[in-house]
């Protein structure tokens, strides 16, 4: 499913180029369950975006089911991620200008597949937030909208979810049942990537990579 | 239920800082009102010139010397320019082997506030009916009865329909067609045949609340038309040059000074409008641009996000674009019926404080110059934000999301 070949990616002015990546090498099969560790700063959450074709190595080559990712133009890769690919932030990634559903909607848009409010509705119902389909972000506690934005993810039924942090600052309960809803789109088939410091949150992951200072350490 | 497309993107995006929205519009509003107020002043002016020097019909018109400027005045603005010379001049003129025709006519003012007069200081032309090539050119066109010697013509700008009776120094005349509009001061003029101009000053004295003094043998102008060249005529330039030269005691107008004075009155205004214009053009431009640099770097983690989402470059520079778009749209929208109703409304003041002829254009050519107003600002705007749009679509979306950070 995804194969990651000497990628390197660095930060910073030419003469002080920091690496974030450094010559990372792996594979995660499909509808695997990986879990990436490591403390702030080793890389985690590059390492997730150039996964999803966010932003391209320095050097090295990334293989998302047999496309070069590398590869593609821009265009396809967008149309990859509208498709393919599920993505939960660490941060509130809620659109403050549209509602809860329309924040559901909205991927259905870029996939180029029909408007269909009723299933963002049994999503949001799923997450538990059927009552607050018109709220706005400014509207939603910060578990609320990381829900609302893990609906997003979902709707599509992505092949591939990546969530970097998705419980970071939240209670143990609501961080619980963001997890719940990530393990059951993993067990609907999707492969899982994961950032995360906490360990204890995630007791079903396949494989747990561990990442220092850009390099994969175990 | 709306989806959440790229249009309801747009609106939500504008909405969010109202005022910042609403400075913007005004600003464009202001620059597409003074460029179509430039624009309609210059082409309502041309559109009354043109059909006033077609009314005047004449190739040269004599009037007492110095007293040119006078007579473009009352052209141009209507007010009453009263002067007389001797008849024998249009003895004179005649007289020159390359005018082929001349016809004299006298001006007079009716009475203020008089019982005896109809309407207050309204210039009064005496024309000839016998000779007369400029009035009588519109009766052609216009076919109908000979005037009588009871009957007049009244300029549009009176408001007199055909048939209503017009009273002037206690003499009744019944108004026999109104001429076609021309945005000048001739609208606020009636022509009375010269003969009955001489009959009503005679009987004044006994008719009106005040004596009027017009001598049979005195006239104020004489029209001229002259012989084509290729019939031994001579160009304008050279009949006025050789008529002033030979007859000390006239001036004459050629149509092309009333476009001069026109022309002269106007620029003063259309300069100020059109420097107004093209100073805040830019500043207008350079303010969007501005603009919308600050709100898409507000926005560049939400541009991240939707990137994530599966939104390509071109529909984030479309995004962008579009909010441009829309709001120079509004904003030109906004100036330009302002300003064509601020227009519309003063017609009558502007064209009397900026002393030049006032006629509208056709419904296509305001259409026609609106929307090239209308499609200066949208080119102001989109030109604007295109650099702001193409930086912010460039990036990826992890860029994006980091605050712009390489």
């Amino acid at each position: 499913m995804i194969r990651l070949e000497q990628v390197s990616k660095h930060y910073g002015p030419a003469q002080n180029r920091i690496p974030a990546i450094d010559e990372v090498s792996l594979q995660i099969a499909k509808a695997e369950f990986v879990m990436v560790t490591g403390p702030s700063g080793s890389g985690k959450t590059t390492l997730l975006n150039l996964i999803a074709g966010m932003t391209r190595p320095d050097r090295g080559s990334i293989v998302i089911a047999g496309r070069d990712l590398l590869a593609m133009p821009d265009s396809e890769r967008s149309r990859l991620r509208s498709r393919s690919i599920g993505f939960i932030f660490q941060f509130q990634a809620m659109l403050p200008t549209l509602s809860a559903i329309d924040n559901v909607r909205l991927p259905l848009l870029f996939a180029g597949r029909p408007d269909d409010p009723q299933l963002a509705v049994s999503i949001l119902a799923k997450v538990g937030l059927a009552d607050r389909q018109n709220a706005f972000a400014s509207e939603l506690s910060a578990g609320q909208q990381r829900r609302v934005c893990i609906a997003r993810a979902i709707i599509i039924k992505p092949a591939l979810l990546i969530c970097d942090e998705p419980t970071g600052d939240l209670d143990h309960e609501t961080a619980n049942l963001i997890m719940a809803l990530i393990g059951k789109a993993h067990h609907e088939g999707a492969t899982v990537v994961m950032a995360t410091h906490n360990l204890e949150l995630c007791p079903g992951a396949d494989r747990t990579l561990r990442l220092k200072t850009g390099r994969i350490s175990g | 239920m709306t989806r959440p497309g790229l249009w309801r993107l747009i609106l939500k995006n504008l909405g969010r800082r109202p005022f910042r929205s609403a400075a913007l519009a005004l600003g464009v509003a202001v620059v597409a009102g003074l460029q179509i107020s430039a624009a309609l002043l210059d082409r309502t002016s041309e559109q009354g010139l043109e059909r006033g020097l077609q009314r005047m019909g004449a190739d040269l018109v004599a009037v007492p010397s110095g007293l040119d400027r006078d007579l473009l005045d009352s052209y141009l603005t209507g007010q009453v320019s009263l002067f007389y010379m001797d008849r024998s001049v249009r003895d004179r003129i005649a007289g020159y082997n390359f005018v082929k025709k001349t016809s004299a006519q006298v001006y007079l003012q009716s009475l203020a506030r008089a019982s005896c007069c109809s309407a207050s200081n309204i210039f009064l032309v005496g024309f000839e009916p016998d000779s007369d090539f400029t009035v009588q050119a519109w009766l052609a066109r216009h076919p109908g009865k000979p005037i009588g010697p009871d009957q007049v013509l009244a300029g549009a700008g009176l408001g007199v329909e055909p048939g209503a009776t017009l009273k002037f120094y206690g003499h009744d005349f019944q108004v026999a067609g109104v001429l076609d509009p021309t945005g000048m001061g001739i609208d606020l003029t009636v022509f009375i045949p010269m003969p009955t101009a001489y009959l009503m000053a005679r009987e004044s004295g006994a008719l009106a609340e005040q004596t009027l003094e017009l001598k049979p043998e005195k006239i104020s102008a004489v029209m001229i038309k002259l012989k084509p060249e290729s019939e031994g005529g001579l160009p304008g330039y050279r009949a006025a040059y050789e008529l002033e030269k030979a007859i000390p005691e006239v001036s004459i107008i050629q149509p092309d000074d009333l476009s001069a004075r026109a022309r002269n009155n106007l620029s003063g205004t259309l300069k100020t409008l059109r420097s107004a214009s093209y100073a805040v053009w830019p500043l207008a431009a350079l303010m969007i641009g501005l603009l919308f640099s600050m709100s898409v770097s507000e926005r560049q983690r939400e541009i991240g996000i939707l990137r994530a989402l599966g939104a390509t470059r071109w529909f984030v520079f479309i995004l962008i674009i579009g909010e441009a778009l829309l709001l120079t749209g509004l904003g030109a929208a906004t100036g330009i019926v302002t300003s064509v109703s601020i227009l519309a409304g003063y017609s009558k003041l502007i064209a009397a404080s900026l002393q030049v002829p006032f006629l509208w254009p056709s419904v296509q050519e305001l259409i026609g110059l609106s929307s090239l107003a209308m499609l200066m600002a949208l080119l102001t705007g989109a030109g604007a934000a295109l650099i702001p749009a193409s930086q912010s679509s460039r990036k990826d979306p992890y860029q994006a999301i980091r605050g712009g950070e390489s």
